[in-house]
């Protein structure tokens, strides 16, 4: 009881009891998942470049995080993002326009960590460097614009009521919601030995494509495309499709509450990810429709 | 020293004698058929799905670390169980009168006992461990990372339940130190996964409370280190196991372990040392 006391009672003490209740942790700084723009909505996977930093470093440090900020309309969007984005001709409905946030984060290459990845992978480390021990990554996805039609799922706030009651209601029709996000695509400085290519790929199989689809999917599109996509987690087929003479990837996803196709294509600098919670049908049209209606 | 180990062998053959070890191991090995059986089930079960090898391989990986959590469960109970009768029931019984006589002194005739079981416990651990990962080698072809600090921090552990057992067995019956010495693994089982679920929702005042509890009984933050160093990086990482990086004992957190283990063991030879036979 008087140890307690002297603890809480008189400072020095107090505060070397603090420090000694924190050193019995090991000290985790953030990691880079906070309020990063996600492609998807629900069933969505992390990003890639989550995953990747995730096998190049132990932790990571977010040294840009902006929020995101809603936009009155197209113009103001443009003003926001810094580039005027093109929306689908083909949906007549005034979409709700976000900008989304920049972010980055950087990280130290864990040598050790790495190799053994690389090694589960069956990938094998023999050219891996030493000297990428302690190398600096800096990953920055810039602002991007995301445009929603039609009447989609709000996130939801997992509550202790909520998961012990479930759904208050069935699950509304969500068949109209498409979700458009569009943005240059993500810089990543890394040093050359590193290979961020192969990393991607890993960082795929692990969202759950097969080394088949992940090898066509990086075929299909630039892998620093692909850095700031989270592609869903359940994907139920896979096809290469053509975008207005751009290539492309549409994903069909087998989620029961998430979205049910997922198109990702690049063309004019920009990365492009259109996702629907109706028919996978509707995709291409809708794709092919931005092209034709250009900026709006 | 001699009379140290004599006591120890002593301890030994007396465990052989009513079958401690033997049950343990025949226990353990039900325990590993039916580890390898779910193992092999879920090895078929992926053949048939479109998987990369490399996910497969982190999600059987979390698989061995539950099966050696299960090895460090039932070394730490079968610790507290074989051993709660060794100094409080030969206390009670008047057996301790037959040991505890010149020119044996009773820290040797303590020290000798721990060592005893100390050594069955490095056997138990050692054999339930390694075949555990035999098992996991040759039906999925994993292997944890740092197997043997993996392994020795789960001999720790077990130390550490033993060191509580036996300075439970100075004060208390034989049922009082067994329900103590459980009671206070519980205690430390209850706090290490409120610690883990608590990190992932961030509830830090949750988060508090486990390392309290770690305080109180170290036994479970060695278990989670041993997960730590044993599991894959991205398994760890990506939240594949349900020992996931969350909150991580430091070496801190190990030296304060060690600190614990021997005070406990001081305290409970100074009692024994002290209190009438």
């Amino acid at each position: 009881m008087a140890a307690v006391a002297v603890i809480a009672f008189v400072p020095p003490a107090r505060g070397l009891w603090l420090r000694f209740f924190d050193s019995l942790r090991i000290a985790r700084p953030q990691r880079a998942s906070v309020n990063v723009p996600s492609f998807t909505g629900p069933g969505a996977n992390r990003q890639l470049e989550h995953i990747v930093g995730t096998m190049v470093a132990e932790t990571a440090t977010v040294t840009l995080d902006e929020p995101d900020q809603p936009a009155a309309g197209a113009a103001a969007a443009a003003r926001l993002a810094g580039f005027a984005p093109r929306l689908p001709a083909g949906r007549r409905d005034a979409p709700k326009l976000t900008v989304v946030g920049a972010h980055e984060v950087t990280m130290t290459v864990s040598f050790s960590q790495l190799s053994t990845i690389l090694a589960e992978a069956g990938v094998g480390s023999r050219g891996l460097p030493r000297s990428l021990d302690g190398a600096p990554v800096a990953i920055r996805t810039p602002r991007a614009v995301r445009a929603e039609y039609g009447s989609c799922p709000r996130p939801e706030t997992p509550t202790l009521q909520s998961q012990l009651q479930g759904r208050p209601s069935p699950p509304p029709d969500f068949g109209d919601c498409v979700v458009l996000t569009e943005g240059p695509p993500t810089a990543v400085q890394a040093p050359p030995a590193l290979d961020l290519r192969e990393l991607v790929g890993i960082a795929l199989e692990l969202a759950g494509m097969s080394p088949a689809q992940s090898r066509e999917f990086r075929g299909t599109l630039d892998w620093r495309a692909l850095f700031g996509l989270s592609v869903p987690r359940f994907i139920r087929s896979y096809r290469t499709v053509d975008v207005g003479g751009a290539p492309g990837a549409l994903l069909g996803t087998a989620f029961r509450r998430g979205p049910t196709w997922e198109l990702v294509w690049t063309g004019g600098g920009m990365v492009y990810a259109l996702v629907g919670y109706g028919s996978s049908s509707d995709a291409l049209p809708l794709a092919r429709s931005i092209g034709a209606g250009g900026a709006r | 020293m001699r009379q140290i180990w004599i006591m120890a062998g002593v301890t030994v053959r007396e465990a052989s004698r009513r079958k401690i070890l033997w049950a343990a191991l025949v226990g353990s090995a039900v325990l590993l058929l039916v580890f390898a059986v779910s193992l092999r089930l879920q090895v078929v079960e992926f053949q048939s799905r479109p998987l990369s090898p490399f996910l497969r391989y982190q999600v059987e990986s979390g698989m061995l670390i539950v099966g050696l959590y299960t090895c460090d469960l039932v070394a730490v109970v079968l610790t507290i169980l074989a051993s709660m009768d060794t100094l409080a029931g030969e206390i009670g019984s008047g057996t301790i009168h037959a040991v505890a006589t010149k020119p044996l002194a009773r820290w040797q005739l303590f020290l000798g006992k721990f060592a005893g079981f100390g050594g069955m416990i490095v056997v138990y651990v050692a054999a339930s461990f390694w075949a555990t990962v035999a098992v996991a080698h040759a039906v999925a072809g994993v292997v944890p990372e740092h197997l043997l600090a993996g392994m020795l921090l789960i001999v720790f552990e077990c130390l550490v339940a033993l060191a509580v057992t036996f300075l439970g067995g100075t004060f208390l019956t034989t049922v009082a130190t067994g329900v103590m010495a459980l009671g206070l693994q519980g205690l430390a089982f209850m706090g290490g996964w409120l610690e883990q679920v608590s990190g992932f929702s961030q509830a830090q005042h949750i988060v508090t409370v486990g390392i309290v509890t770690s305080l109180l009984m170290p036994g479970e933050s060695l278990w989670r280190r041993a997960a730590y160093e044993m599991q894959t990086p991205l398994a760890a990482s990506l939240s594949f196991s349900p020992f996931a990086n969350v909150s991580i004992p430091s070496l801190v957190a190990l030296g304060y372990a060690a600190a614990y283990l021997l005070i406990v063991l001081a305290v409970g030879l100074r009692h024994f040392n002290r209190r009438d036979l």
